[in-house]
């Protein structure tokens, strides 16, 4: 991204370029991020989806923190942070905020609701009656009755209930970036409705990114602009959603795609050859999904396939891809900034 | 709607089981409880009233079996076997409470330390815990009680000290678990002091596994000075404590049994009455 194209005030609240990480134990490496790169921008949704172990959770890990990447970077506004997040600057440390998937086990359970709330003030030292004030502004917010649900312990409300303190924890950070990381899919789907309305208020309201971590294609459509599919730690597509979900240009992509329930509609071809995923543990060469894409060349299986523009706002990396989209040699650097657009 | 007469039955068979186990849980319990109360009032009679003296020694009186006036008998030399049971009560289950303190702090900080922190502490920790549980503990026991002498406070200590990696592992296997909870990540992300996590997140789920713990090593400090005094690195005579009248009445087993028998039963009795209330408490907590 240069100076040129990009005035101040479009700074991406949250870049990361070039993401790589790695965990080793022993002997065995697992390359869970290859070489990822998006951008965000306040008030946007970017929805990460790819099936289990595609890398979507590392890399919320590694944006708040949590892990440290072999390669590459995380900048909050333009600013790179350190891989560990005890070395960050504590004062951009709040900024980045996490919604988990386990609705009640991400609530300290020896503590009210009202007190989980209140922690991130405390921990800013906010005087006890503004924290209150805050405590019960945001369980507010996120439609929760302060009266009634504050005292409680988290044990004692619903799953549901309990995603929304988690919401409201988060937001008493006052986050840049909200990172919500599978934060529906423990809950029935009547209650994931209510959840995604919180969510996306919160988003509208509050003007924070959000990083919407799923598997769900349903859920993402509704909620996100951006999307950005993953298989085994490698980004394989990324545009706005509806264009995205209407004419996917991955393989991958279409697979997916096909592999959503819709009430009496059989279920599609997802287009995949029946092969396992490739191990994580071994550096993979070229294309990750190649293994299992019926379009699969032999260029495929000696060379990764650069991310290219494949559209407006779209960056697909595949050599062969669906719709005949134009391959151009475009660098990965313009094709995010194609994203943002 | 109706079930077969059979199915009824058995169901009903198995409602009445248990309820019955039910009643005897009840019924251990509440004898448990009167136990230690007993041994509480008795314990503070003796403390505040002359009535039970230890140490009064009545020399025509010796080896007396049991009656009215010395309910346990008296021993070799003429002292009241109730009233030198009582005294060691008291003293067994304050070199108890000693080595529980000990143990329990000193392994909960060891442990919580090595399984939240990981790394090189939990490494260090684990080679230091595994060396103390490579020494005899008998052998270290009597060598640290012949420098430091026979006190209450020697002997708890030291016994308390080998507890400690005993309560560490218990108490760092939870900590490793639950460092890895959501609600604890999510304490990292809002910036929640570390002490404060261990304090308010971390402890408090230690602690049902520390308290059902802690039973049972209470009921292991009380055998371990009973055994030492037996052995003659407990208090030093003549200071009553249950081990101690036991070792004492041994010589005698043939002729006044009930010298040793007293406090025999007396421990037994405690360590049973602690280790059913350690159950129930487990059950509370689970």
């Amino acid at each position: 991204m240069t100076e040129a194209t990009t005035p101040a005030d479009e700074t991406p609240v949250l870049e990361v370029r070039d993401l790589e990480v790695r965990f080793t134990s022993g002997r065995s490496t697992v390359y869970a991020v290859n070489d990822v790169s998006f951008a965000m921008r306040a008030g946007e949704t970017l929805a990460l989806v790819g099936e289990s172990g595609s890398g979507k959770s590392t890399i919320a890990k590694a944006v708040v923190g949590l892990v440290g990447p072999e390669a590459g970077e995380v900048l909050l506004r333009g600013e790179a942070q350190a891989g560990d997040r005890t070395a960050r600057d504590r004062a951009t440390c709040g900024d980045v905020q996490m919604v988990f998937q386990n609705p009640v086990g991400s609530l300290n359970p020896f503590m009210t609701v009202e007190a989980n709330v209140a922690e991130p003030l405390r921990n800013r030292g906010v005087a006890k009656e503004e924290r209150r004030m805050r405590v019960r502004e945001l369980l507010t917010m996120v439609g929760l009755d302060a009266d009634t649900l504050g005292p409680r312990k988290p044990g004692e409300i619903s799953g549901g209930q309990a995603q929304r303190v988690s919401i409201a924890r988060a937001l008493a950070s006052e986050p840049a970036v909200l990172i919500a990381d599978e934060a529906v899919s423990a809950l029935d789907v009547s209650v994931q409705a209510t959840v995604l309305n919180v969510l996306r208020r919160v988003v509208d309201e509050q003007d924070v990114a959000m990083l919407f971590i799923s598997h769900d294609l349903a859920v993402v459509r509704n909620v996100s602009d951006t999307v950005a599919v993953l298989h085994m730690g490698q980004l394989c597509e990324i545009g706005p959603t509806e264009d995205v979900l209407a004419a996917p240009a991955h393989h991958y992509t279409a697979a997916l795609r096909a592999a959503v329930p819709e009430p009496g509609v059989p279920l599609g071809d997802p287009g995949m050859t029946d092969a396992d995923p490739p191990s994580p543990r071994i550096r993979p060469a070229g294309c990750s999904f190649r293994d299992r894409c019926l379009a699969a060349t032999d260029l495929c299986g000696a060379e990764r396939p650069p991310l290219t523009i494949a559209g407006p706002g779209r960056g697909v990396a595949c050599h062969h891809p669906l719709g005949g989209a134009a391959r151009t040699a475009e660098p990965v650097d313009v094709a995010i900034e194609g994203v943002l657009a | 709607m109706t079930l077969a007469p059979e199915v009824d039955r058995g169901v009903l068979a198995a409602v009445r089981a248990t309820r019955r186990r039910r009643r005897i849980d009840t019924v251990a319990t509440a004898a448990s409880a009167g136990w230690l109360i007993l041994l509480a009032v008795l314990t503070l009679v003796s403390i505040a009233t002359p009535l039970l003296d230890p140490y009064y020694q009545d020399f025509l009186g010796a080896k007396l079996e049991p009656s009215l006036a010395h309910p346990f008998g008296t021993d070799g030399n003429g002292r009241d076997v109730f009233a030198r049971t009582v005294a060691g009560a008291q003293n067994s289950l304050v070199v108890a409470v000693i080595t529980l303190g000990v143990g329990a702090v000193g392994g909960t900080l060891i442990g919580v330390a090595a399984g939240y922190f990981r790394g090189a502490l939990d490494n260090v920790i684990g080679f230091l815990i595994d060396a103390v549980l490579a020494i005899p503990a008998l052998l270290l026991i009597i060598t640290i009680v012949s420098f430091r002498g026979p006190s209450i406070t020697s002997i708890g200590t030291t016994i308390g000290l080998l507890m400690i990696p005993a309560f560490a592992r218990v108490t760092r296997s939870i900590a490793l678990t639950v460092r890895e909870r959501d609600y604890v990540k999510a304490a990292v992300l809002i910036d929640t002091p570390t002490p404060r996590i261990l304090v308010r997140a971390v402890l408090p789920a230690v602690a049902p596994a520390l308290v059902s713990y802690a039973f049972t090593a209470m009921t292991a400090a009380i055998v371990a000075e009973g055994s030492l005094s037996f052995l003659g690195y407990g208090l030093a005579a003549p200071a009553p404590s249950w081990g101690g009248i036991i070792a004492e009445g041994r010589s005698d087993l043939a002729t006044a049994p009930w010298i040793t028998l007293a406090p025999a039963l007396a421990l037994a009795a405690t360590v049973m009455a602690i280790t059913t209330i350690g159950e129930r408490a487990k059950e509370r907590y689970s």
